[in-house]
């Protein structure tokens, strides 16, 4: 059992954090989130794999550990120090204005929208398996979606983008 | 997939990126440990726990990793919650609280344990070790009349040393008063614990009339919080000419409570007193085995400015790490002409080895100038807080692979130390 947990982690803890970033946008928040749906799934790894995909087990574990931090009241607070760090080299402002502009859409979404448009969109996952994951029905899954993209929509840069891409 | 969520994906996954660091499965296994300990809350079950991870780790099942702090330790994530000491000035006293990491949030307060103490005074005033524990020095003062008022000259001084737990949701559990840890008589300076809670030491000064002059420290106490018993490394007797012991900035231990290090002033005397003037010499010396006692001018000097680079740097901190390999340091620098650096770095310890920078913060010019407030670290060594600043910038944050994380609460309240 060690050994089979370990290799997993060691295959997917990247992919795991990535979601987990895309769901909390914060690297320090997101290697904790993975950590603690990894620490959750261990104990029962055996049974895990035995019954289940153990990778759409973390991933469910990863959302609703997900939620229910994002239901603390607390989550609004964010560290405020400037840092004197180094500029970084080179141009980035138009990298840094799109990544700035979808950061502030995806944070505008609520829980819920941002771990369906997260699943479905970046990790590509069926419809049917996104709702088992978050413990709904596949209609649900479909009408929050759509309403993920509507609020993408309503923010000029990514409508643009959107319209650019659609026409 | 439409081309819109096409288009929506690659954007996503420009914004993921790569990230930082990894998680390892010895990580998560520590985690969920940490976790069934702190929901069953026995400490049997810890040990039997323990003792199950040891054996793997021993076994090779668990992959290893070697920490930035010199460290053989697993990479276990920066601690969740961290203890905060700010001023409150409107009650003028110091405020203990624990904070969580990411958001800054005060998730409880740490409160005196008996009435009319002070606790976390003194230039380290809380040290962590393992499992999300915290010794705390708390101090009982009696005031008298003196030069400046009536209650201006402390007559007498009893020091409390208690343990306490950091939940796994960042609450405050089992206030317990440490075994040997009513020190009468004595204020305490610095505090340090083993990884594993056993040991402590404790910077003291004696008597308490004198506690706020010059005068001679009264040395470093060694706890063994298990038995109780103590063992007392003092000052030795005045010798004209040379440079003695003056005090102590920080105190460590080596991983398995052994060897005692302490980064030490030491200067001139004259009779008991300490005359250093702004020329106190800076070393880091290690004292062994820790829970012997002795005299603080033996030991053994593991690194003084002598062995900075470049030439002129001067040790501001340092502690050990945990398998003695290394000294994490805050190195201070101001050259003749251009900006003063202050520097976190690793230097090896007897090897001859070159230091390596773990973080940098430079003064715009030398006029600027730069100060350092604190230093400290996780029992791993591994994650190191850091509190300093130019006349532009204040820093502070943990150090996390040559950027430094803001730590620094919403509320903008500036800590006089952290610990985690």
């Amino acid at each position: 059992m060690a050994e089979g947990f370990a290799q997993f982690v060691a295959a997917r803890e990247r992919a795991l954090q990535r979601t987990a970033y895309l769901l909390t946008g914060d690297w320090a928040l997101a290697e904790d989130l993975v950590q603690a749906a990894l620490a959750r799934a261990w104990p029962r790894w055996e049974r895990i794999t035995r019954r289940d995909d153990p990778e759409i087990y973390v991933r469910k574990v990863l959302v609703n550990t997900w939620t229910t931090w994002t239901r603390r009241r607390w989550r609004g607070e964010r560290p405020s120090a400037a840092v004197p760090d180094s500029p970084a080299a080179g141009d980035v402002a138009e990298e840094v204005t799109a990544r700035v502009g979808l950061r502030g859409v995806l944070e505008s979404l609520t829980p819920r929208q941002r771990a369906v448009l997260v699943l479905r969109v970046y990790d590509d996952l069926p419809e049917a398996q996104v709702a088992h994951m978050l413990n709904c029905a596949v209609g649900t899954v479909k009408a929050t979606m759509s309403q993920a993209l509507a609020k993408l929509r309503e923010d000029p840069q990514l409508a643009g983008l959107i319209e650019q891409e659609a026409r | 997939m439409s081309a819109v969520e096409q288009q929506l994906r690659d954007l996503l996954i420009a914004e993921a990126g790569d990230p930082p660091h990894r998680v390892t499965a010895e990580a998560v296994r520590r985690r969920a440990v940490r976790r069934w300990v702190a929901q069953a809350g026995a400490v049997g079950l810890a040990v039997v726990l323990a003792v199950g991870l040891g054996a793997a780790v021993t076994a090779g099942v668990l992959r290893t990793g070697t920490s930035p702090g010199g460290s053989t330790g697993q990479h276990i994530g920066p601690p969740r919650y961290y203890v905060s000491q700010t001023f409150d000035s409107r009650a003028r006293k110091l405020v203990m609280s624990v904070r969580n990491r990411a958001s800054g949030r005060v998730t409880a307060v740490i409160r005196a344990p008996l009435p009319g103490e002070s606790c976390g005074q003194g230039n380290v005033g809380v040290a962590a070790a393992d499992d999300q524990t915290f010794f705390m020095t708390c101090a009982v003062t009696k005031w008298g009349p003196g030069k400046f008022g009536p209650l201006s000259t402390p007559l007498s001084v009893k020091t409390y040393i208690y343990r306490f737990q950091v939940t796994s949701s960042g609450l405050v559990s089992g206030y317990s008063l440490v075994r040997g840890g009513v020190l009468k008589g004595m204020f305490a300076d610095n505090i340090a614990a083993t990884p594993d809670g056993s040991e402590l030491a404790v910077e003291v000064t004696g008597k308490a009339d004198t506690i706020y002059t010059n005068t001679l420290p009264g040395g470093i106490l060694v706890i063994n919080t298990r038995t109780g018993s103590r063992a007392l490394w003092k000052a030795g007797p005045n010798v004209p000419g040379t440079l003695q012991y003056a005090g102590a900035t920080d105190l460590s231990f080596t991983r398995d409570g052994r060897e005692l290090v302490a980064l030490e002033a030491r200067c001139h005397r004259r009779g008991h007193r300490v005359y250093c003037n702004g020329h106190a010499e800076m070393q880091v010396r290690g004292y062994s085995p820790a829970d012997r006692g002795g005299s603080l001018e033996g030991g053994r000097v593991l690194l003084d400015d002598s062995a900075l680079k470049p030439p002129g740097t001067h040790l501001s901190d340092a502690f050990i790490t945990p398998d003695g390999s290394a000294a994490a340091a805050v190195l201070l620098g101001c050259p003749p002409h251009g900006p003063c650096t202050l520097t976190v770095a690793r230097i090896p310890i007897g090897t001859g080895g070159g230091q390596r920078v773990l973080y940098q913060v430079q003064s715009g010019s030398r006029n600027a100038g730069i100060f350092f407030r604190f230093f400290s670290a996780d029992p791993s060594r591994r994650y190191l807080i850091l509190d300093a600043g130019t006349s532009n910038a204040r820093v502070n944050g943990w150090i996390d692979h040559g950027k430094l994380v803001p730590l620094s609460p919403a509320d903008g309240n500036a800590p006089s130390y952290e610990a985690w």
